[in-house]
């Protein structure tokens, strides 16, 4: 990936190690199939350190047959000059579960950025969960993040990122004191149909993060996707009251995305918790027009 | 600036011109209800924001597309026209994109006879194109011999006229204070200028999640003053 235009004023000669040195360009693929007894497991694994994917685990109660993997990184934070690269692939009729075993932290960039670009690979009937913990940039973060998603028409994928404002019980000084985030998102279908592009460019020097017109009081941004057949975001459309609640400090929107191919919400709160719960709720509902069941509540330790 | 392009910039600037434009609150009346906007300063920041997105996103194509259309290039039209409509992730905001985008076609149609408009036009009709509101002003103005900046000026105003005007009918705002905030935060288009100039159609970009959730309340909203 070439660094965008939006990060070129914050590049300079870098001082730590290049871009692709070991340790650099973290590198994740994983591949989810049906075995022949009809079983959806983790075919293939390719890691690069610093990622490591733990081995795939069954353990949803609502869902004893989908696989589970949580993404780590051993390198702690991603520093400057960080690319990381993740392929996910659900082949034909199989589902799979994604997270990550704890939240991503950014640290203090001063002469480069850091990226994570992912691709998604859902084929027909393939469902996919993913539902990372979230993002924490600290002062002067420089975050690139690149998500490129290839669906069939038939398959189904919820897909949610969170982002805090920074380390928030470290100083009141730390919210919203990064350089740049930059997300982009967009989706096509196989034949290259496109569906949608979001570019969400936030950089709380130059814009003010809590204004009523983008985040209001609220310092946690929950950004999700589903994509998925239309008669399933329907169904999920009409379950979703969109609110803002300024007693819990939550708020919840749900809108059609272009090409009927599914929804999109912004969840925003002050709270971690109440954030990933609201996201576990929508993905809940997901599951339960898609395959018949809830989430299980969420492990006490997470 | 002779007087026949500045009497078109004019007609074309016009909140009256019917484009169906009066129709739209940009989810002010939302906002109201929420308290989000109570008073001359948050309705002055509510429309600011506005135009910061309004400059990011339609300001983008629109001057992209008047580019496009002075070198006659109809095929980087669509691809910009697809892109737009691509990029906005709600309903009502494609669907007011696209109802103003064809009553405005309709109109150029009729007043100017070029053909490219008519070919534009006819395109919309036949549902081969989205025809975006900001996209077929790029095309008139630039078939009627306006610049980028008339343009971009003209986009930002109309920002400005259509949520004053509802502003007018949803709150407690006199006709003084929202000229008020057209004749103050008209400064402010120039700078939005600069930066969006050299800007090209993939830099479209959008970052505001409370205008997303008010469009979305206002969607599934049982109260309606207006269309959006």
């Amino acid at each position: 990936m070439n660094p965008p235009r939006e990060v070129a004023p914050y590049l300079s000669q870098r001082q730590g190690a290049p871009s692709g040195s070991t340790g650099k360009r973290g590198y994740l693929r994983m591949v989810f199939e049906l075995d022949a007894q009809g079983r959806s497991i983790l075919r293939d694994l390719e890691r690069h350190t610093p990622i490591v994917a733990q081995q795939e685990l069954y353990f949803d109660e609502q869902m004893p047959s989908m696989p589970c993997v949580y993404i780590l990184s051993s390198g702690g934070p991603n520093v400057d000059g960080d690319r990381y690269e993740h392929h996910f692939t659900v082949r034909r009729n199989a589902f799979a579960h994604i997270s990550t075993g704890a939240a991503t932290k950014l640290a203090e960039m001063r002469n480069d950025y850091s990226s994570l670009s992912q691709h998604f690979d859902i084929e027909e009937g393939a469902y996919l969960e993913y539902l990372p913990e979230p993002t924490i940039p600290c002062r002067h973060t420089r975050y690139v993040a690149r998500t490129r998603i290839v669906i069939e028409q038939s398959a189904t994928l919820f897909f949610s990122e969170i982002y805090l404002s920074g380390r928030r019980h470290m100083s009141d000084e730390e919210r919203f004191a990064y350089d740049i985030i930059s997300i982009e998102t967009s989706a096509a279908r196989p034949n290259r149909r496109e569906l949608f592009v979001e570019k969400m460019i936030i950089e709380p020097e130059k814009i003010n993060p809590n204004s009523i017109a983008r985040m209001g009081d609220f310092e946690l941004l929950g950004n999700c996707f589903l994509i998925a057949p239309e008669v399933i975001s329907n169904a999920v459309y009409e379950r979703v009251q969109p609110f803002i609640d300024r007693t819990r400090s939550l708020s919840t929107s749900v809108s059609r995305l272009p090409s009927h191919c599914g929804l999109t919400f912004r969840v925003m709160g002050n709270d971690t918790s109440e954030v990933k719960n609201q996201i576990r709720d929508l993905c809940s509902i997901v599951r339960h027009e898609v395959k018949g069941v809830k989430l299980p509540a969420e492990f006490p330790w997470r | 600036m002779e007087l026949t392009r500045l009497m078109r910039l004019l007609q074309l600037a016009d909140s009256a011109l019917p484009v169906g434009s009066f129709a739209f609150s940009n989810t002010l009346e939302t906002a109201v209800e929420q308290r989000i906007v109570e008073d001359e300063m948050s309705l002055a920041i509510f429309v600011e924001e506005l135009m910061r997105q309004s400059a990011t996103t339609d300001g983008i194509a629109g001057l992209e597309a008047l580019r496009t259309t002075a070198q006659r290039n109809y095929d980087a039209l669509l691809a910009i026209d697809d892109r737009l409509i691509r990029s906005k992730l709600n309903d009502e905001m494609r669907q007011m994109s696209r109802r103003c985008g064809r009553k405005l076609a309709e109109l150029g149609a009729q007043i100017t006879s070029d053909p490219f408009l008519a070919e534009w036009l006819e395109d919309i009709v036949a549902q081969r194109t989205e025809g975006n509101y900001a996209v077929t002003q790029g095309i008139i103005f630039s078939i009627s011999g306006l610049s980028e900046r008339a343009l971009f000026a003209t986009m930002q105003y109309g920002v400005m006229t259509t949520t004053l005007n509802a502003a007018l009918r949803c709150m407690r705002i006199t006709h003084l204070q929202t000229q008020q905030i057209i004749r103050s935060l008209g400064e402010l288009t120039e700078q939005l200028f600069e930066e969006v100039r050299e800007l090209h159609i993939d830099d479209l970009n959008s970052f505001f999640p409370m205008f997303d959730t008010l469009a979305s309340l206002h969607e599934r909203g049982k109260a309606r003053m207006f269309m959006n």
